[in-house]
Formats: structure tokens, sequence, C-alpha cells
């Protein structure tokens, strides 16, 4: 579980107090309890000695009282006389100066004679038990009737004993009382009737005798014994072993002894929830004095990781809080003139100090907002300089980079307050300037182009740069913002590509644009799943049906655009740098038909179109051995027809690949022959076997003269560098005899078939030599 | 006192032969009993009422004699010897009597009619204690410090009673009167005697711890 510290400082705080309040509690509890209980024992100690002496005293008061009476002449005139009625009288009389409960005389033989109330002789059948009392007076408690008496007896002297007198209390409830009020105890009298401890009288109540009846300590009494039952503290005074044991027990009960000290109890224990009560409210308030400041600085840390530097904190005092109050305050402004500064240079180009590309879309969005608002068109318009690479190079990066910043002024300073200038990247601009209609638009982007025709003024030189402008308009041209960007960016490519120099976009270019990235996009997946796949059109020699060879092409189904131009897809593939996926798909497939038509039992030359990338692979010829290897077939099976534009790129490492290649036995073809501007001496030095003359001369040889001229000329250069010649695009029996006639080695054409699907092609290829056989 | 007993005895018999009948009286250890009554009662001859007067006198806080044994019909004089004064009583059956606070010789004669023990108490003194026994017999004594008595009576038998102050009981037996006779006779267990009671309490420590 997570705590506050809020929390915790109050639970702490509050532990401690609980702590203090419980231990010093207890302590005190406990002192007092031992006190109260030392009291209680004290009572009963000093309780049982004062019984004692009360018992004493009674007992006393009873002999003196019998002594009287036994003194008394006439008593012992009316005892020897066996005068009852007297001797009653006497009794009666003697046993009322004392308030004794009963006085008796009984004979030498213990019998009475007669008593001081009138009952049953048989009541004091008790006594005729008693053992003779001679000489002396004796104490002697007895119970009669169940009632226990407290006796004195004496011998009655005349001069010899001619009886003896008994004067007893009556050891009753009043008597309990009477000791209660004085001792402040309870007074239990319990007597052992038959070895049975029965309860004579007292100040208990019927529960508390019998518990007191069950203890056996209660007949067993001993001097200065104290001991605890349940709720009593108990000690015993002997009263009597003969005839029967009688004990008095004198008791506190510990809950009356108690019973002031629960009041203290109390007192202490709402003074200790007190205590606890005003350490939760100083605990609170000390907290909330910590915490509060924190909940500030909290509050404010997280405005600041909000981004909200200005909610500074209200300093009191000089505490730490204060100073860290006060820190907190200074480290919001530093932060955020540091933030400032960090955004400035996060949203702006340090170069130009235009705003950067970061910042375009939502400047976009807010122009494109503010020009709806108004009804008014926004040209987004992207310049570049035109050569700036050049610059760079030839002059130094140093003057490129104040051309940028000229540059960049100079379209500040035409833009003005009707738009904004934002650097897209190396030395691209993008404007965005809110005009009224399409013209104006043209307009401005020409005025653009005329405000750099005065030389940027730079620090040691002029310079003159041009730029390249294309730009798209919203709303017409685009609703979104990447929209607009991609539209203008199309517009600038076509600027830079043809040479208008400012090129406003036009309606279809970007959906050739989007088509392009779908096509590309959906590539990898056309290889494998078959929508892409190879056809081949033979390539007859006319002179040889046995010499035969096809050019495998690629054909494109797309699901979406039906056929597809593969110059058109190459290009896309091409540009993605994704080309040697399907040159090798191509590889691998043509292999395949290869192999499939020597199973057949036909040999012949499969070729292949590279691209000007695969060339510049270096791993290209390995693989290509690789798949000769698996394959099992001859090197010489295969042709690879590469344009002359392909090789004359890096024509270095062209050559290189180029050369291996030719070393491993492949034939390399040069195709679209004159499309290009290769000049004699590299064709020369190429590793080349065949010339393709380009079907754009052979499609009108038979009409125009200049192909047929041409077409000629290469066909005996061809020859003369000692190449085989291919002509394709062949469409007529015109033509094939014509190039026949003029010695073209190899034809290719609609003449001789259409590029066929591979079954087909087999079957045109089982066909073309079945006639041969013919 | 004694002596006037035995005079008038020996007076009453001049006229007949007599025999001397030694009684011994011992207790039941066989020690000599002092103080033993011995009185004889002849079987035929009633007995003649006697008009001796006899004396218990008072001394030291002390019947004088502590015993005293008379015929029926005597006479007793209580004479007070000491300077304070005594108050005699007695709560016997066979005498009930009582002399209320006298000096001297000023208390009247008590006149013992009727046989039996007469315990003797003074109400002004619980230590004082005596005895008179009277017996229907001219017969009579009592044993001296050896426990011997001789007694001289005509011949005959005779009914022998002996009695002692702290034998409850009285023995009797027959016994013949001739020369030479001799009883011993054992009274038994004596009882303690009433003025060695120690005077001990125990009631000051009753309930002491």
């Amino acid at each position: 579980m997570r705590l506050s510290y809020r929390a915790k400082l109050v639970l702490i705080l509050l532990g401690l107090v609980v702590v203090l309040q419980v231990s010093s509690y207890i302590a005190t509890r406990t002192v007092i309890r031992d006190a109260v209980m030392e009291d209680a024992y004290r009572q009963l100690e000093k309780g049982s000695e004062l019984f004692t002496q009360l018992m004493q005293t009674r007992v006393q008061q009873l002999a003196q009282s019998v002594g009287v009476l036994t003194d008394d002449f006439g008593f012992k005139d009316a005892v020897a006389s066996a005068d009852e009625a007297t001797i009653r009288s006497a009794l009666v009389n003697h046993a009322a100066r004392i308030q004794a409960d009963l006085a008796i005389v009984l004979d030498n033989q213990n019998q009475l004679v007669a008593s001081s109330v009138e009952a049953p002789p048989e009541r004091f059948a008790a006594l005729e038990r008693l053992a003779p009392v001679s000489g002396s007076p004796r104490y002697l408690p007895v119970v009669i009737d169940g009632k226990l008496y407290q006796f004195v007896l004496s011998p009655i002297m005349a001069p010899l004993q001619i009886g003896t007198a008994g004067i007893g209390f009556e050891v009753d409830q009043s008597l309990s009382t009477h000791l209660q009020g004085l001792t402040d105890l309870e007074v239990s009298f319990i007597a052992a009737l038959d070895n049975q401890p029965f309860y004579l009288s007292g100040t208990l109540g019927q529960q508390a005798q019998a518990l007191l009846l069950a203890e056996p300590a209660a007949m067993q009494a001993q001097p200065r014994r104290i001991w605890r039952s349940g709720d009593m503290l108990s000690s015993a005074v002997n009263i009597a072993r003969e005839p029967q044991p009688i004990t008095a027990v004198l008791q506190v009960p510990l809950s009356r002894a108690l019973k002031p000290f629960a009041v203290l109890d109390t007192q202490l224990l709402t003074l200790a929830f007190s205590f606890v009560l005003g350490a939760v409210v100083i605990a609170l308030l000390l907290a909330r004095s910590v915490t509060r400041p924190v909940q500030q600085l909290v509050n404010v840390a997280r405005h600041i990781a909000g981004g909200d530097y200005s909610s500074p904190i209200k300093v009191r005092g000089s505490d730490e809080f204060s100073q860290l109050a006060h820190t907190f305050n200074r480290m919001q402004s530093a932060i955020a003139e540091r933030e400032t500064a960090i955004r400035y240079h996060a949203e702006h180009d340090s170069l130009t100090g235009l705003v950067n590309r970061s910042q375009v879309v939502p400047q976009l969005e807010r122009a494109m907002g503010e020009c709806r608002a108004a009804g008014r068109v926004l040209a987004v318009i992207i310049a570049d300089i035109c050569k700036f690479t050049q610059i760079n190079d030839t002059l130094s990066s140093e003057t490129g980079d104040r051309v940028l910043r000229a540059v960049g002024e100079q379209l500040v300073a035409q833009v003005g307050d009707t738009g904004a200038v934002l650097r897209l990247g190396s030395d691209e601009f993008l404007l965005l300037v809110t005009v009224d209609s399409e013209p104006d638009a043209a307009d401005f982007a020409r005025s653009l182009q005329e405000c750099l025709d005065r030389p940027l003024n730079l620090e040691r030189s002029d310079i003159k740069v041009e730029l390249n402008i294309g730009f798209a308009l919203y709303p017409a041209q685009g609703e979104s913002s990447e929209r607009l960007l991609r539209r203008a960016n199309l517009a600038l490519n076509h600027a830079r590509h043809s040479n208008e120099f400012i090129c406003a976009y036009r309606q279809g270019w970007d959906e050739d644009h989007l088509r392009r990235l779908q096509l590309f996009a959906d590539f990898k997946q056309a290889l494998l799943s078959d929508e892409i796949c190879l056809f081949f059109q033979p390539k007859v020699d006319p002179l040889s049906r046995e010499n035969l060879g096809a050019e495998a092409l690629i054909r494109w189904i797309h699901p979406e655009f039906g056929f597809v131009n593969p110059e058109e897809f190459i290009a896309v593939i091409e540009s993605a740098g994704q080309i040697h996926l399907l040159t090798r798909w191509v590889l691998r497939t043509a292999v395949h038909q290869v192999s499939q038509l020597q199973a057949l039992g036909t040999d012949l030359t499969m070729s292949v179109n590279l691209s000007a990338l695969d060339l510049l692979e270096d791993d290209f010829p390995e693989y290509i051995q690789r798949l000769l290897r698996e394959s099992q077939l001859p090197a010489s099976s295969f042709c690879l027809e590469i344009t002359e534009s392909a090789i004359m790129q890096e024509a270095e490492r062209s050559l290189k690949n180029l050369e291996r290649l030719h070393a491993m036995g492949l034939l390399i073809s040069i195709d679209d022959y004159g499309t290009g501007y290769s000049s004699l001496s590299q064709m020369k030095s190429l590793p080349v076997s065949e010339l393709k003359i380009d079907k754009s001369f052979v499609l009108e040889l038979e009409t125009n003269q200049e192909d047929r001229q041409i077409v000629r000329s290469t066909i005996e250069l061809g020859h003369t560098l000692g190449l085989k010649v291919t002509a394709e695009g062949v469409e007529t029996a015109g033509a094939r005899d014509w190039l026949i006639n003029h010695g073209c080695d190899i034809l290719q054409g609609y003449f001789y078939s259409k590029p066929l699907p591979a079954h087909d092609f087999s079957r045109w290829v089982q066909d073309y030599l079945h006639e041969e056989a013919q | 006192m004694r002596a006037t007993g035995l005079w008038v005895a020996v007076l009453l018999l001049v006229s007949m032969p007599l025999r001397a009948l030694q009684v011994n009286v011992v207790d039941d250890r066989d020690r000599p009993l002092s103080n033993a009554i011995v009185a004889l009662y002849a079987s035929s001859a009633p007995p003649q009422q006697g008009l001796g007067q006899a004396v218990m006198d008072q001394r030291d806080r002390q019947f004088v004699p502590e015993v005293l044994v008379v015929q029926t019909g005597t006479e007793v004089t209580f004479p007070n010897s000491d300077d304070i004064r005594h108050h005699v009583y007695s709560f016997s059956p066979a005498k009930r009597f009582e002399l209320r606070l006298y000096h001297g010789t000023t208390a009247k004669p008590v006149t013992f009619a009727q046989a039996g023990q007469v315990v003797l108490g003074c109400n002004i003194h619980d230590s004082m204690l005596g005895y008179i026994y009277v017996v229907d017999t001219p017969y009579f004594g009592l044993t001296d410090a050896r426990g011997e008595i001789s007694l001289e009576v005509p011949a005959g038998d005779y009914r022998l009673e002996v009695q002692h102050p702290r034998v409850k009981a009285v023995t009797e037996q027959t016994v013949t009167a001739k020369s030479g006779a001799h009883v011993s006779v054992n009274l038994g267990d004596l009882q303690p005697d009433p003025r060695q009671v120690e005077e001990k309490t125990e009631l000051e420590t009753l309930f002491g711890p």
C-alpha cells in the first residue's frame, strides 16, 4: 500500500501518541490497580483483625455477663432450688442487659434447666453433647437449631458446681451486617455440619454463598491467609473446631474495591482518548503545514510538466519550503526561456532563420483555415534553386549557405505579409501565399522568379540563381495539407524536369503518382501471387529453325488496374531500388521455362531484360552462376538484354559485371539500339554479341526511307563489329523479307508470334519445329 | 469439737459392753484418705436422737474444721473468728440455710435435723468451702491423717457407711463389731479438689492468630 507523506506523518505522530498513551494508561492502571488490590488486602487484614476483636469483645461481654449471673447469690439460690421460673426470669433479665439472644442454665448433666426463650427442650440437644464446663467460663460457639450462637458458659458454684449458666449472642444477619458496616467486608459464617459446609448467615447473596461453599479454603482457616477466587478476595477466621468447625469468612469483592478505580479508569481512558484526539488534530495540522506547500509545489510542477510556466508560487516565510518555492519560481522562468529558445530552434532553420519543415503542416493548415474563412485562394508554392548542388560543389558550401540565406531573404521580402516562407530542407522553400485567384498565383510565382533576376550580392561575388517553382492551389487542387504538398511537389518535379521553371499542378498528376505508389505497394505481393508472370516471344533465325530464341517479357495483370505497362511499373520498382527482386524472379522463371523446354527436347536461347541497376550489383554474376549450376543449363542458353543507356550509366562498374557475365559464357545483347547516344568506340569495347534494333525503326520499315537506311546501316555496323543483329517489331511479311534480304540475323515480332504465356509458348515452339520437320 | 463428739458417744455407750472397730480408708491407689466420714448403723436398735452441739468456726477465710460430722438433731454454731464478715449459706437439700453477714458469734446456731451432706459456702468468699455431714447414728467419726479411725461400739452387726467430699458415692458394707475387728474400705477414684481447680481462662485468646 502506498501512503502519502501526509498520511505517514499523521500515522507516525499518532502511533507515537497512541503508544505513549497506551503505555502510560497501562502503567497507571497497573499501579492504581495494584494499589487498589493492596488496599483490598490491607482492608481484609484490618477487617479480619477488627472482626476478631469484635468477636473477642462480644465474648468478653458475654463472659462478663455470665460471670455476673453466676455470682449472683439469688440466682444460685434459684438454681439450687430448681426454681425454674425464677431462673428463667433471671436469665431473661441478664440477657436483656447485654442484648444477648439466648441464656440458659444446664444442670450438672448438661440437661437444660431453663432458658431465656421458650422452646422445646429438644432444640437444645446440641448442648447436651458439650463437654461439661467446670472451674472457669468457657467460650463455645454452638449451632442450635441451625443458628450459630456465641456462647460463654460458666459453672454455677454454690460453692460446689450446681449447674452451668450460659449466655450467647446469635451470630445472625444483623451481626454480619454490623460487621460489614464496621469493616466494609462481606461477612459469612459457615459451619461444617456432617462434613457438609453450611452457610449459617452472612451478607452474601445466594449465588456468592454457593460459590463460597464450593471453596475448600473456606473451611480451612489459616491465620493471615488471603486467597482470591473469582471476584472475591477472601480470608477466613476460625470460630470453632468443636463440636463442629465454624469459620467466618471475610471477603472483599474486587469489583467493589475496584469501583472507585473504574471511575478513575474511565477518566484515564477519556484523558487518553482526548490526548489521541488532540494528537490527531495536531498531527493533521502539522501534516497540513508540511504537505500543503508540498502539494502547492506538486501542483506547480504539474503545471510546469504541462508546459505552463506562468504560475508562480506565492512565497511566505523563509523556511525550506519557501526556498524550494523560490527555486521553483526561478526554475519556471528558466525553463520557459529555454523552452522558447528550444522551440525556436526546433521550429526555425538555423541557417536562414526561416520556419522549418516541422511547422509545415501546422502552418499550412492554419493558412488553409484562414483562406477558407476569407474565401480566398491559397497558393502552396514549393521552390528550389536550380543546380544548387553545382553551386555547392563548384564554389563552396559556405557560398551555398550564403545563397540559401540570400534567397530566403529575397523570398521573405517578396512574400511580405501576404504569406509565409518556410525552408523545407536543402534548397527547397515552401511559400504559403494568399491570393485572390488562380492567375494571381501564377503571377506571384513569376514575380518570385523575377525578383531573382538581379544577381545576389554576396560578400565577395555576385551570383545569379534561378528557381524551379511548382505550386498547387487551395481549395481547388486539394483540401488536405498532405495532398496540397504532394501536388505542389509534383508540380515542382515537373518544373525541374521540363524546362518550364514555373509549373502549376495539373489534373491527373497526382493520380499517376498515387498509381505508381499503389503499384509499388502491391508489387511484392503480386510476385508471390502470380499476378506478375512471364510471357515469351520467339526470336526466329530465318535461316535456321533450330536456332530458336525467345525473349521473356513481364506481364502484370493488376486486380485493380488490369494490364500494367511493364515500363511503368519497372520504372516505379527501379526508383524504389527493388528491381533486383524482379530481375531475379524473372531469371528464375526463365530458367524454369528453359528447363521445361529442354525436357521436351527443345533447346533455345532465352533472352532476359536487365535493368541498369542490376549491372551495378556486385553479386549479380554470382547469382546467375548459382542459378545455372542449380539448373545445370549451359550459360549459352541465356542472353541478357541491356539497353544502351543502362550500360552508359556508371559505365565502369557495369562493364566490369558485363565482362564477368560474358566470361561465364552468357550472351549479351544491346537492346533498343538506336535510341541512345552510344558511341561506336564504346560499342566496340563492349563484350556484346548482339545488337537489337529498336522496334520504332522496324515498325514502319516498309514506308519510311529513313528507317530503312538506319536499319540497313545498323545491320552493317553490327556485322562489321562481329555482332549478330536482331530486329524486333517485325509485323509484316514485307518487313520480314526486307530484313532477311538485308542480312538481319534474327527476327522477332507479331509476324511470328505475339508474346505468349508459358504453356502456349511451349505449344508454339512444338508447332514451329514441327513445321520445319514437314 | 471432734473430742466432744466422741465424748458424747462414749457417754451414750457406757452401759453397753463396747468393742473397738478399726476402719481403714484408702483411695484407689491405696493411699490413706483423711477426712473420710465413717458411720456405723446398728441394724437392730433404733438410733438415739442426739441433742449435741457442734461448732463450725471460720478462721482465715476457711471453714474450720473443713469437714464436720454431726448426728441428726445436732445444733451447730457458726462463730466467726475472722475480723471480716462472712455470709454462710448452704443450698444442700439436707439443710438449706443462710447466715447473713455477721461478726463473731452473733449468728444463731443451726440445727441439722436431716441426715445428708451439707455443703457450706460463703457468699462473699467464693473460695470458702466446708462440709457438714449429718448422720443418723451415734457411731461415726472422721479418719485421721493415716486414714484410720477406731470406733467403739456395742458388739453386733452394723451397716458401715463411708463417704468423702471428693467421692460422690457412699460406700456401704455390713460389718460385725467384735474385738479386734478391722475393716478396710477403698473409696476408689477421688474427684479433684474443687478448691484446687485452676482459674485459667481461654477467653482472652480465642480468636488470636
